[in-house]
């Protein structure tokens, strides 16, 4: 009974949305649709955003659904932000952050100029490192005030000239550099120790000689063995398939043929 | 008719095989792999052998000589002190026990000893023994500098030490589990495929002579790692190559020296077999039926050097091959030196791989 309130809930949200030329008309850039936030809270939320789109020229914004349905949560973001006309110009310069309340999906799409600034590793950054245990907490204001400042803090890193990436990303750089400097650490202590046990084991087994010996081998004649039976039956195979896990990308964004890039999950 | 009932198990995940009538082969009811009839008997084939096998004992012959009339020109003595039972000529007067140096040696009754088969005669003299100490000490970079200034040798001794021959004819049939793995890549998978095989050997191995002395006063190590001597020159015995040597008389019987060649045979047997399978990524034994049969045991004299070393208060022993001069014997070790050693060369190389890795700037 409560899937099928929350249901109609959306398919009203969407009906009315559907009858709106544009979303600068009656959709703000946060909205809301099911009151996670206080009217306060979302005038601020939408005011930072406004901010943003003054001083970049690229749309970031913040949709709550209740329930997106049967639908894949990235599409729906893909023709909401198509349909109500959000980003910026003619490129629609934008980031959007969708939430699906019902099943806890979210999606982050990205068009035009906002593709330089959110990068793939730049996106899953910012969802994973910040916003997403804030939302997964059920601290929604703050998650969403995150992902603005967040937004605002890759902006400028690209209107500098430095998007952030995995060349910008100081957290992976300074971990990068914590393992590598850990492998040269251990390479510099173990190898000379491994070198130096083999070295010194070898001369300390000169030191004894009087050892047992465990076979006969030397005790075979020549011609003394002789192979009676030889037989190699196959008993059966199996087969092991493994994902290959996703090695670190050489950075930049993956931009699809509608000119959008993405990321996805659950929060 | 079938004596008993035998459960075949799936050599894939151990569930019970049933017969498929329609596939004419055996089924697992569990994984549902099928196996050739014949390749599952063949495995229960090797185990039931390997069970069998393992309550076998080989037949050895014991049959040894008596003295007869070479009885009047042999002495024996023992050593009060340490138990040793020494043989000897006539002419060979036996002054000091060669193992722990008492100089009161007894004379002895030569009776309950069987005479030799064979003898190998000295090749190597004492003053060999001697230069063969001081090789041996070369090059040794753990041994005490004080070990070669104060190490002196107390008795250099030449003696003749029993040794039991094994021959052997031994059955072995061996059946392995192999594996094969291939890994490829495909798509955004990487893909292992093991293969599992069930091989059979069997073969026939010939022993010739497997020594094993019949000495307690002997360290089996020692005996053991101055093998092996050249049978070629392996001569009947005779009285004449006693003269000016000692001779240990055994007090071990061949028939408690067996289980020693025993698993020497068994272990170069698995050797033997095991070389021939080839091929795989993984080789693993899953029964082993030894069959060692037609035993025949001999006795033989074989000459060993053995030098006693003192050094603070501390007895080395030493053994050379009276035939082919190969020296053996434990040194002490001199731990410092050890670690100086280790230290001498794990320090400098973490210099100068710390300076490579981190290009003289740490972070």
């Amino acid at each position: 009974m409560k899937k099928l309130v929350v249901f109609l809930l959306s398919m009203v949200f969407f009906s009315l949305a559907l009858f709106l030329p544009a979303h600068a008309a009656d959709l703000k850039l946060v909205e809301d649709n099911v009151n996670l936030l206080t009217t306060q809270e979302r005038d601020e939320l939408n005011k930072v955003a406004e901010d943003l789109l003054a001083k970049y020229q690229c749309e970031v914004s913040i949709i709550v659904i209740a329930d997106k349905g049967e639908k894949d949560i990235t599409e729906l973001a893909k023709e909401f932000y198509t349909k109500y006309h959000y980003g910026y110009g003619d490129d629609q310069s934008g980031l959007m952050l969708l939430l699906s309340m019902e099943d806890r999906d979210y999606a982050v799409i990205a068009k035009g100029s906002g593709n330089t600034a959110f990068t793939d590793h730049g996106k899953e950054i910012m969802m994973d490192r910040y916003v997403l245990p804030l939302l997964g907490d059920n601290q929604y204001y703050e998650g969403f005030a995150l992902f603005l400042d967040k937004a605002d803090e890759y902006l400028e890193m690209a209107d500098k000239g430095a998007p952030f990436d995995l060349d910008t990303d100081e957290v992976l750089l300074k971990e990068s550099a914590k393992e590598t400097f850990g492998i040269r650490l251990g390479a510099t202590i173990f190898v000379p120790l491994i070198i130096a046990g083999i070295v010194c084991f070898a001369f300390l087994s000169q030191m004894k000689t009087a050892v047992a010996q465990r076979a006969a081998d030397v005790y075979i004649p020549e011609g003394g063995f002789e192979l009676t039976k030889q037989a190699d039956n196959f008993l059966y195979m199996t087969q092991v398939r493994t994902k290959i896990p996703k090695e670190s990308s050489e950075g930049g964004t993956t931009v699809g043929g509608d000119g959008f890039s993405s990321d996805s999950g659950k929060f | 008719m079938a004596t008993n009932v035998t459960n075949y198990q799936c050599p894939s995940c151990t569930g019970p095989l049933h017969y498929g009538s329609e596939s004419g082969k055996l089924e697992c009811d569990y994984c549902g792999e099928k196996f050739e009839v014949a390749t599952i008997e063949s495995i229960y084939e090797g185990r039931e052998q390997a069970a069998a096998n393992a309550a076998k004992e080989p037949n050895w012959n014991f049959t040894m000589n008596e003295w007869g009339e070479d009885a009047s020109h042999i002495r024996a003595y023992s050593c009060p002190s340490c138990g040793a039972q020494l043989i000897c000529d006539e002419t060979t007067a036996a002054t000091s026990c060669p193992y722990c140096n008492n100089p009161t040696v007894i004379p002895a009754q030569l009776a309950g000893i069987f005479k030799p088969d064979f003898v190998i005669p000295f090749k190597v003299n004492k003053e060999a023994a001697k230069s063969a100490l001081k090789n041996h000490y070369r090059g040794k970079k753990f041994l005490p500098s004080s070990f070669l200034k104060e190490n002196k040798i107390d008795e250099i001794k030449s003696i003749y030490v029993p040794f039991w021959l094994f021959n052997s004819e031994t059955d072995a049939n061996i059946h392995y589990r192999t594996t094969n793995t291939q890994a490829y890549t495909d798509g955004d998978e990487n893909v292992v495929i093991t293969q599992y095989y069930h091989v059979v050997r069997q073969g026939n191995v010939h022993f010739e002579k497997i020594p094993v002395d019949g000495s307690t006063k002997m360290p089996d190590a020692h005996m053991d790692a101055i093998e092996p001597y050249d049978y070629q020159e392996l001569v009947p015995f005779s009285t004449a190559y006693l003269p000016g040597y000692l001779a240990d008389k055994y007090d071990v019987e061949a028939k408690e020296c067996v289980e020693r060649a025993n698993e020497r045979i068994r272990m170069s047997a698995q050797d033997a077999l095991a070389s021939t399978v080839t091929g795989y990524a993984t080789v693993t034994p899953e029964s082993v039926a030894i069959d060692i049969s037609a035993g025949e045991v001999k006795y033989a004299l074989l000459p060993v050097w053995m030098l006693n070393t003192t050094w603070k208060n501390k007895k080395f022993l030493f053994a050379m091959n009276g035939q082919t001069g190969k020296f053996i014997g434990d040194l002490p070790v001199d731990w410092k030196k050890f670690f100086l050693w280790f230290g001498g060369i794990s320090l400098p190389l973490m210099v100068i791989i710390g300076l490579i890795l981190f290009g003289g700037g740490i972070g």
